[in-house]
């Protein structure tokens, strides 16, 4: 290697370094936010859903109103746990119940809370018993207790579909 | 030809032998340069070490409010289902939410607090083999002892860099909540009903449980609303409110609300390079 070489090769070195020490001194390397915010694109234009479809969870097995069974649901359960988190260590999850019932009887059974289905339709209503850690709810900053342990939970289905309409806890 | 060939490895040898003083620093300044080049290019990503039982990097505005809106940039949420497995003592996730809060309200057990919320976060299955992002609204209300989170349907790739549009309002002293999560692609509604909570607070930003395999891209909350009560006349923030940042998490403003509102209640980030 002649003194030219290592002259270029030495210059480029720095100037890499010089770069990467100015964007890690300035954060914009590690995500921090660029000069200019991006631009604010519009939203969905159309109608809003007020019977959003859920995320998949169960397979139907049919095209009809209830497409599967609460054998298939067992099983669901039984392989995926519930979709609240998981059970406190040394516990069992048991199902309780496993019913499919119309949306406003669903709603009933979880204090009147909203099941996202017209009243009329059929969803699958499966009651679980843990304790359970309930990981999937984004607690705000300051509330006491964020990590509380629930005694029981619920999950909802589409009985068509059979995606995963919501889940909670109960008293 | 072999004693020339010999003779012109020897004055090889001998040049460079003879360059060393000047070489040799040469190339030791540039292996030590080249060093550094390597670690700046390796430094924005590697692994910190971190634990979030709960993290938040977030705005809170107190006040009496029926409601409020945003428009959070949809970004990529990272949590590597291996590492975001439900556990023994929580569920590895990250998101960007909004939420519309009462609190210290002991009717709202366990947490001294009701709230509706809205936005959009990783879910990780029971098996750690698959991590979604699933945009969701979820509630815990008054005297019920529990709380309730609603899945609404999987994050698209046409969503990310775009907004979606937050809102969760009480259109009059109802006890009945709007829901909207409307992206770029699909629009959501949803309702919370029999919810006679009083916000006194509202707050916005990213919430992190977990120690390893995620990431959240940076985005920005924008065009951000509070509703006032007794008329739902609306209004752009007009303050910076309290920030509050938990290592990873990166957040603040990146521009701060201006107190005529013309910057549209300004422009909150969040991220975490984890």
């Amino acid at each position: 290697m002649n003194k030219k070489t290592l002259m270029v090769f030495s210059a480029v070195a720095l100037l890499i370094a010089a770069g990467w020490g100015v964007l890690a001194l300035t954060g914009a390397a590690a995500g921090k936010p660029q000069a200019t915010p991006p631009p604010r694109p519009k939203v969905y234009q159309g109608a809003t859903n007020p019977y959003p479809p859920g995320v998949p969870a169960i397979s139907p097995r049919t095209n009809a109103p209830i497409a599967f069974t609460a054998a298939d649901v067992a099983q669901y359960i039984k392989a995926n746990g519930f979709a609240g988190g998981p059970v406190v260590a040394g516990s069992h999850l048991v199902i309780e119940k496993i019913l499919f019932i119309t949306s406003k009887q669903a709603s009933a059974l979880i204090q009147g809370g909203s099941v996202g289905r017209p009243d009329n339709t059929i969803v699958c209503y499966v009651q679980l018993r843990g304790p359970f850690i309930p990981g999937e709810l984004d607690v705000p900053y300051g509330v006491s207790n964020p990590n509380a342990t629930l005694l029981r939970g619920y999950e909802i289905f589409d009985a068509h579909t059979g995606n995963s309409l919501g889940w909670g806890g109960l008293p | 030809m072999p004693k020339q060939v010999q003779r012109s490895v020897s004055d090889t040898a001998k040049t460079d032998a003879s360059a060393s003083p000047t070489s040799r620093v040469a190339l030791a300044i540039a292996l030590a340069v080249s060093l550094l080049a390597v670690s700046f290019l390796l430094y924005p990503h590697a692994a910190q070490a971190y634990s979030c039982n709960v993290c938040h990097g977030v705005v809170t505005w107190n006040g009496n409010n029926w409601g409020t809106q945003s428009y959070p940039e949809v970004v990529a949420l990272t949590c590597t289902p291996a590492d975001c497995k439900p556990g023994n003592n929580y569920v590895p996730h990250v998101g960007n939410v909004l939420w519309v809060i009462n609190t210290n309200y002991s009717n709202c057990y366990p947490y001294d607090a009701c709230w509706v919320e809205a936005g959009y976060h990783t879910v990780t299955n029971s098996q750690g083999t698959s991590t979604s992002n699933v945009y969701y609204w979820a509630d815990v209300r008054p005297g019920t002892n529990n709380f309730h989170v609603h899945t609404l349907g999987n994050v698209q790739s046409g969503d990310l860099g775009n907004d979606v549009w937050l809102n969760i309002d009480e259109y009059g002293n109802t006890s009945t909540w709007n829901i909207d999560v409307t992206s770029a692609t699909s629009g959501y509604s949803g309702t919370s009903t029999n919810n006679s909570m009083n916000p006194n607070q509202i707050q916005m930003g990213m919430e992190m449980i977990g120690t390893a395999g995620e990431s959240a891209d940076t985005g920005y909350f924008t065009y951000n609303i509070w509703y006032e009560t007794g008329n739902n006349s609306w209004h752009y923030q007009e303050n910076a409110g309290n920030t509050h940042n938990d290592s990873p998490i990166e957040s603040n403003w990146y521009q701060k609300p201006a107190s005529n509102g013309s910057n549209y209640g300004g422009s909150f980030y969040t991220g975490c390079p984890c």
